[in-house]
């Protein structure tokens, strides 16, 4: 095309189109209300006797039943196809077209829709660029303006009260528009079929009579007689469709809705046009809006009055003069609203007033239709689907209900009837019920089951969900939309768009995941379900629909989502199941990824051993580090296993590994020859020390694999005896080695001192001189759980060890013991007390509470881990073992309570008392400053006494040691146990304290407040019942309301921050929390390992929202504290 | 060399430009103030070459056309919103990240409003009511007892006498005690004296004059903040000031901040282009946690505002200058934005080796050569 292109000069233009009455041309934005004033009253004026509008003529016989008495608006006008909507014309009082319709029909005048449907390119133009050179462009900067909303709230809305500027205003922008498409690249080819169109129908009109067309402003100078910027341009047009008549309400008309064709603030544009018909005064229209608005601030406890108002009417008026308008216009408003309500906090405050915005501007105004008004959509097409899906009729299923089997993948009748249940199924209506068919293997079914049957409560349903359409996908997109809204809902929501093949949708929703950082769970089910996706479970739903291209860059985004938040994995089953996918995820995809072996080094280090053995395993799995390596760690903690702690993470470390890779432990014979061969030069009491956890520790490994395993060893033990031989003479090599490096050291050779060496060798020394009982072989079978092969002292500690874990070779050694006191006893025989204690508890867990009441109270180790589980048996116990239990737990407590006392209490001591200073505070200290400058004291002349005051003091700042407040907000969800008690405790000691006053508020989804059991802790965590969802929100807003001197408050949320609700809502509390002034802090939950664990993805939001988030013990917990009070 | 000022108070360095739109806009004008709000927009944002209507009396020294400079690079409604809440009742808060210039905006609208942008409190945790309301010269006192000689007035309080804008910077440092003290003054604008009588008996009471009013600064998120009480927001109209939205205006702003500050030194800009943009692009993409390409960045907890990257781009520019033998200037680009990004949390350094190792990384491949030097200086951030 040549490069310049010719336009028609403006002004020229416009008196054209104004002037011209062969037809009369309205041109007019959708739901404008100054155009809508403005049409009405021309109109009037001018009495036409045929109006023309740009509707679709498909929705012709539609406009009979338009008029007041017949519909309420809002109304929709659709159109389209089984599967697509692709007419749909929202209609509220303010729109020009609906106003057009309503006069007609009471003034008898003909009015006739005149357009057609033609397929857009498919192009999407949602990035509308305006460029520099583009008569827009020049609109823009005059009137200063961001986009064309803007421009044309300024230039048509907010001009004039009189509808003929109004038009040449409207006419002009609409001209404006269509010379920049035209200099782009030339008017869109839909649009000029359309026009094509237009013009024909128009042709059909005798030139003398009065004919009013009424269209966007854009298409008006097409129709002129003589067309300018047009040609003539034939393409494929839809005249006839199924169209449909559905109320609608002012929600869905919001654009930020989701919704097509939508308007920004409908109660808004509402209340303008009442106010322009009436010609009244639009700052009253504010005004009233604007107590709406304070008041429903009001009603959510914040402060907002009538000065507030009075400053945004006048902020609003003045912006608006400041920018030349004649009237207040709708950015106005809203700019003066957010700059004198906000306060600048987006998250506190403007949400509130978003919600304020929301109730005031949007409103929730249903339409409604008179029982007159023919019923459409969505019945009608239920009752289609199932004729063309070969189904029974509604009545016949009402009658006798019908199970189906589908097999979607093979058959492409069942694949659409699959499809068509699935959305009805989603949506909601109990048409259909999917039949949860049983899972045998771990991927999900192939074939679907479902039970249809009809009854009224389906047909009411059908009338409740028409409002979102005309069908039954459109129904499914319109329901899919509004479920977004709920936060915390978009897998579902993903979930819901995939399998109702709604690609455009799912994609949306991919897109918001993508953007926004989520929680650790999302990022992994979204995962879930996009290789459901790859795989093809999802019938009908292929990669492709979400774009080739980018299903890859989905799956990476996700995944490093994935790894970013694993920093705050716990040892959780969840979370372990996360961490294994990951592993599995890599090995299967290699993806280059440095940061997830970065990450793994560093959890091979961290607290959780459980956590560190996966990591291990995995480092191993991924190749970044050797199986000897693996061994060489595994070995360092068996030799290390001599405390019971240590001991306890040995396992916890093999149930880490073993969890992840099981296959590893079995054929990766290495390791395992280092394992025993460390096993066989211990002596029986070392030996037994580690028994039970190693008995633990291999508790999950697969049948097959420790057959695999066990077979190993015997190969070793029975083929290689030499190798044990060998190892039963180290001890005395060694000696050997000591005496010539003696003789050595003698001679005058400097050697190194190793004391690792010596003290290990000299264990090796003491054990020559004792007989191992248990064989080799029979540790080994000890430790897997089979039958020792030698009757006696090993059988026996097999038979005591199998009454808690179970035998594993079928039958037991021999029959368990009759009582508890028999086991306990025998256990006593070889186990250390502590041991003991440990298993017996193991037991109690597992069932058998009688365990429980044998731990002698007096004797045992306190442990959190042991009043962990002391705790979680509180609810299964009779009375009688209650009572032990709390016996038990209160020793444990006291325990715990006096060590860690001693740690905290010096934390606080020591604050202190104010002192006058030299520096300037503003407040001198009269006192002492006239007693240091009474040297310098005379009389004048008049005998008057004078100071010259050459040191000058001030009182100090009074130190406020007393009164503070510290709410500890504490999560009692699941998988906080831990963390729980550690703060019961700190709570008790804190309180005892006497500068501060404590209170303990416990949240799940309720929140109770244990202030007044703080000061005993056992009683406190005997009411705590641990499980449940989190709330965090509601938890701190409790805690709120505790706040009395919020400068002397701290707050403390122990949580895991897996926010169950709204995040927004979460966010808002933390903000007000913050704005009552109070000190806040984050404490990440602890497991039962010792890791912190939470959502980094929440917990950065909150940081951000001003809680400081840290993971700190409660020693460093208290020493925060004292710092924070004696500040 | 004689001794030259530092930094030129905003109304000297344009007093022709403010001169000149006194006389331009005529219309009326909140009382006190120097200046039309349309004008003072215009001083603020410039842009177009403005000339007096026709047969405008004009002193001689006034030209007829005027080019004003653009002083402040950010969105128009903004700058329209705070000159509208100025010439209200309640006083004016510009909240929003360190370095987007909500001082120079401030500044810029005492100047244009007062013609004074002097009056300045800045906000410290160890700032004491007696800055915002009044203090005593201790030695008179003493020896006279009280009395109008003995009171020395606050910047605010002269603000207050001449009927002038005060600035408060960083007003959230201020202890809430502290803060609370402008209460009265913003909502009575009145200052009780009550140690000194006049003659009747009752306590002193200093009026505000027209035209008086406060613009605060205050950082939401910063450490060390303290919260502003209720009471006190509600005197107080809050702007956000956000980082500059175009990449291009950004590295306009950052050439022309730092060639001032360099013109200073007698010193001039020696940062090429692709540099610029380098620094500008890896600014913003730590700052905003997402690329231009889509890809997505972990945002380090420091702020990585246009004032840093002003800095840098100055430190680069001034090593080039006096270390000529230095060739190669980008060798320290990462080690500078390393120094940013960690300066308020340490453990961010992984966050930095991790964008290098991502997006970077990424971009060699486009075979620009910036970032392929760049990937290969990978090791200066370790």
């Amino acid at each position: 095309m040549e490069k310049t292109k010719k336009v028609p000069e403006l002004q020229t233009t416009l008196q054209l189109l104004e002037s011209e009455r062969q037809p009369f041309i309205i041109g007019i934005r959708h739901h404008s209300p100054a155009c809508a004033y403005m049409v009405e009253r021309i109109l009037e004026e001018y009495h036409p006797q045929h109006i023309l509008l740009e509707l679709p003529v498909f929705f012709r016989k539609w406009l009979p039943f338009l008029n007041d008495k017949d519909i309420q608006a809002p109304v929709a006008l659709a159109g389209g196809e089984e599967n697509r909507l692709f007419s749909f014309y929202p209609l509220a009082d303010f729109s020009p077209e609906l106003v057009a319709i309503r006069w007609a029909l009471r003034n008898n005048v003909a009015i006739e829709p005149c357009d057609c449907f033609v397929e857009r390119s498919p192009v999407e133009n949602d990035s509308y660029v305006i460029r520099n050179d583009y008569v827009l462009h020049h609109l823009l900067d005059q009137f200063s303006c961001k986009d064309f909303s803007s421009l044309w709230d300024s230039v048509v809305e907010t001009d004039s009260g009189d509808p003929w500027k109004i038009r040449r205003n409207a006419l002009r922008l609409g001209w404006a528009l269509r010379v920049d498409s035209f200099l782009d690249e030339s008017i869109d080819r839909s649009d000029l079929i359309r026009e094509t169109f237009m013009r024909q129908q128009l042709q059909k009109y005798p030139q003398q009579q009065k004919v009013v067309v009424i269209v966007g402003a854009f298409h008006a100078a097409a129709l002129l007689r003589q067309p300018l910027l047009w040609q003539e341009t034939t393409g494929k047009i839809c005249e006839d469709t199924t169209t449909s008549l559905i109320p609608y309400s002012f929600d869905l008309l919001d654009s930020r809705s989701g919704y097509p064709a939508g308007i920004r603030d409908p109660l808004w544009r509402q209340g303008v046009w009442e106010t322009l018909r009436n010609s009244g005064c639009i700052e009253d229209t504010m005004a009233k809006v604007l107590t709406q608005i304070c008041q429903a601030i009001r009603d959510e406890d914040h402060c907002a009055g009538t000065p507030d108002a009075i400053e945004i009417l006048r902020m609003a008026k003045d912006l608006s003069s400041l920018r030349s308008l004649k009237t207040i216009g709708r950015g106005e408003f809203l700019e003066a609203i957010e700059t004198c309500l906000t306060q600048g906090e987006i998250y506190g405050r403007g949400q509130i007033v978003a919600r304020a915005l929301q109730k005031a501007l949007v409103g929730e105004q249903r339409g409604f239709l008179h029982k007159r008004v023919p019923r459409s959509g969505l019945y009608a097409n239920i009752e289609q689907n199932l004729q063309i899906l070969k189904l029974p009729s509604l009545p016949q299923l009402e009658k006798q209900p019908k199970q189906l089997v589908l097999d979607p993948l093979r058959s492409s009748l069942d694949y659409k009837r699959h499809v068509f249940f699935e959305r009805l199924h989603y949506v909601g209506i109990q048409l259909v019920e999917k039949q949860t068919t049983q899972q045998i293997s771990v991927s999900s079914p192939l074939t679907s089951k479902w039970s249809i049957a009809w009854n009224p409560v389906v047909e009411a349903q059908i009338h409740t969900y028409a409002i979102n359409g005309a069908n039954i996908t459109q129904v499914c997109e319109g329901v899919l939309r509004q479920r977004q809204q709920d936060a915390n809902n978009e897998v579902y929501c993903l979930e819901f768009a995939c399998h109702c093949i709604l690609p455009q949708s799912a994609r949306k929703i991919l897109c918001k995941l993508y953007e926004t950082p989520q929680k650790l769970h999302v990022n992994h089910q979204v995962l879930i379900i996009l290789e459901k996706i790859r795989s093809g479970l999802i019938p009908g739903f292929e990669q492709s629909d979400l774009g080739e291209k980018t299903y890859e860059k989905y799956v990476q985004h996700f995944y490093e989502r994935l790894l970013a938040s694993l920093e705050g994995i716990g040892s959780k089953p969840e979370d372990l199941a996360v961490m294994k996918e990951v592993v599995q995820y890599q090995i299967r995809n290699s993806y280059e990824s440095l940061y997830l072996e970065e990450i793994l080094q560093r959890f091979s280090r961290c607290e959780s051993y459980m956590i560190r053995g996966i990591s291990h395993v995995a480092l191993v799995l991924l190749q970044q580090q050797t199986v000897a390596d693996f061994a060489h760690c595994l070995c360092s903690l068996l030799r290390e296993a001599q405390y019971i702690e240590m001991a306890k993470k040995l396992c916890d470390f093999l149930q880490g590994g073993i969890y992840l890779a099981d296959e590893l432990f079995a054929l990766q014979h290495d390791w395992l020859s280092d394992f025993f061969d460390e096993i066989e030069v211990m002596d029986d009491a070392q030996f037994l020390q580690r028994l039970p956890f190693l008995r633990q520790g291999f508790l999950p490994l697969s049948r097959t694999s420790r057959h695999e395993v066990l077979s190993w060893l015997k190969e070793r033990y029975d083929e290689d005896l030499n190798i044990v031989h060998s190892t039963r003479n180290t001890p005395q090599w060694v000696e050997q080695d000591l005496y010539a490096r003696q003789r050595l050291c003698e001679l005058g050779f400097e050697m190194p001192t190793h004391h690792e060496v010596t003290t290990r060798n000299k264990k090796h020394i003491k054990k020559t001189t004792r007989e191992q009982q248990i064989s080799p072989q029979d540790r080994c079978s000890l430790i897997f759980g089979y039958a020792p092969r030698h009757s006696g002292f090993a059988s026996q500690v097999a038979c005591c060890l199998d009454e808690l874990y179970g035998s594993q070779s079928g039958s037991p050694t021999e029959s368990g013991f009759p009582t508890i006191r028999e086991w306990k006893e025998e256990l006593q025989k070889f186990f250390q007390q502590q041991i003991c204690d440990e298993v017996l508890a193991q037991s109690a867990m597992q069932g058998r509470i009688a365990a429980i009441s044998e731990i002698n109270p007096q004797q045992v180790t306190a442990s959190i881990d042991l009043l962990e589980q002391v705790l979680s048996l509180k609810g299964a116990a009779s009375e009688k073992q209650l009572q032990h239990l709390r016996k038990l737990a209160n020793r444990i407590i006291d325990e715990l309570t006096q060590e860690l006392s001693q740690k905290i209490r010096p934390a606080f001591t020591g604050l202190s008392t104010p002192k006058p200073t030299m520096r300037n505070t503003g407040k001198i200290h009269l006192k002492k400053t006239l007693n240091a400058n009474l040297n310098n004291a005379y009389y004048d002349a008049k005998n008057r006494l004078h100071i010259v005051p050459n040191k000058i003091y001030f009182q100090n700042k009074v130190k406020k040691s007393l009164g503070w407040r510290i709410v500890l907000v504490v999560d009692i969800s699941g998988s906080m146990e831990r963390s729980v008690i550690h703060s019961a405790i700190t709570a008790s000691i804190l309180a005892r304290l006497p500068a501060l006053s404590v209170n303990f508020v416990a949240f799940n989804t309720e929140v109770i407040d244990f202030s007044e059991r703080v000061q005993d802790p056992l009683d406190l965590l005997f009411h705590v019942s641990i499980g449940g969802g989190t709330l965090i929100a509601k938890g701190l807003n409790y805690a709120r309301n505790l706040i009395e001197k919020p400068a002397q408050t701290i707050v403390v949320l122990i949580s895991d921050f897996a926010e169950g609700g709204a995040v927004s809502h979460l966010l808002h509390e933390v903000d007000a929390l913050k704005n009552t002034g109070c000190h806040l802090l984050g404490l990440a939950a602890i497991d039962n390992s010792g890791q912190p664990c939470y959502e980094t993805a929440i917990a950065e939001q909150v940081v951000s929202a001003g809680m400081p988030v840290a993971a700190l013990t409660p020693l460093e917990l208290s020493r925060w504290i004292a710092k924070k009070v004696s500040k | 060399m004689g001794k030259q000022t530092q930094r030129q108070a905003i109304e000297t360095l344009y007093k022709k430009e403010l001169d000149f739109l006194k006389v331009w806009d005529k219309g009326p004008r909140p009382k006190g103030w120097q200046i039309t709000p349309r004008a003072a927009v215009k001083f603020i944002l410039g842009g177009e070459k403005l000339s007096l209507k026709k047969g405008t009396k004009a002193p001689a020294k006034i030209p007829k056309n005027l080019q004003i400079t653009r002083k402040f690079v950010g969105n128009t409604s903004l700058v329209e919103r705070c000159v509208v809440t100025l010439a209200g009742e309640r006083g004016l808060i510009l909240v929003g990240e360190p370095g987007t210039a909500k001082s120079m905006l401030s500044e810029l609208l005492a100047a244009a409003i007062s013609n004074n942008s002097a009056l300045t409190v800045q906000g410290t945790a160890g700032t004491i009511e007696e800055h915002f309301r009044y203090s005593w010269n201790y030695s008179l006192l003493l020896a006279e007892g009280y009395s109008i000689k003995a009171l020395t007035p606050s910047v605010v309080l002269q603000g207050m006498r001449q009927g002038a804008v005060v600035r408060i910077e960083e007003i959230t440092r201020c202890l809430p005690e502290v803060q609370d003290a402008l209460i009265s003054i913003l909502s009575e604008r009145r200052l009780v004296v009550p140690e000194i009588e006049d003659s009747t008996g009752n306590s002193l009471i200093e009026y505000a004059q027209q035209g008086f009013n406060v613009i605060a600064t205050a950082n939401l998120r910063d450490k060390g903040v303290s919260e502003m009480s209720a009471a006190l927001k509600r005197r107080f109209n809050f702007e956000n000031v956000h980082p500059i939205a175009d990449q291009q205006q950004e590295a306009d702003l950052i050439r022309s901040q730092a060639t001032t500050y360099l013109a200073n030194e007698q010193l001039t800009f020696e940062l090429d282009d692709v540099l610029l943009d380098a620094l500008v692009t890896c600014f913003r993409d730590l700052r905003s946690g997402v690329t231009e390409e889509g890809w997505s960045v972990e945002r380090p907890t420091a702020i990585m505002s246009t004032a840093e990257a002003v800095s840098i781009a100055c430190s680069l520019s001034r090593k080039q200058s006096y270390f000529s033998s230095a060739k190669d200037i980008v060798r320290d680009l990462p080690g500078y934005i390393k120094g940013v990004v960690v300066k308020d949390e340490p453990k961010d350094e992984d966050k930095i080796l991790r964008y290098w190792d991502g997006p970077v990384l990424e971009r060699t491949k486009r075979n620009e050569r910036i970032w392929e030097q760049l990937y290969e200086l990978r090791d200066e951030l370790s």
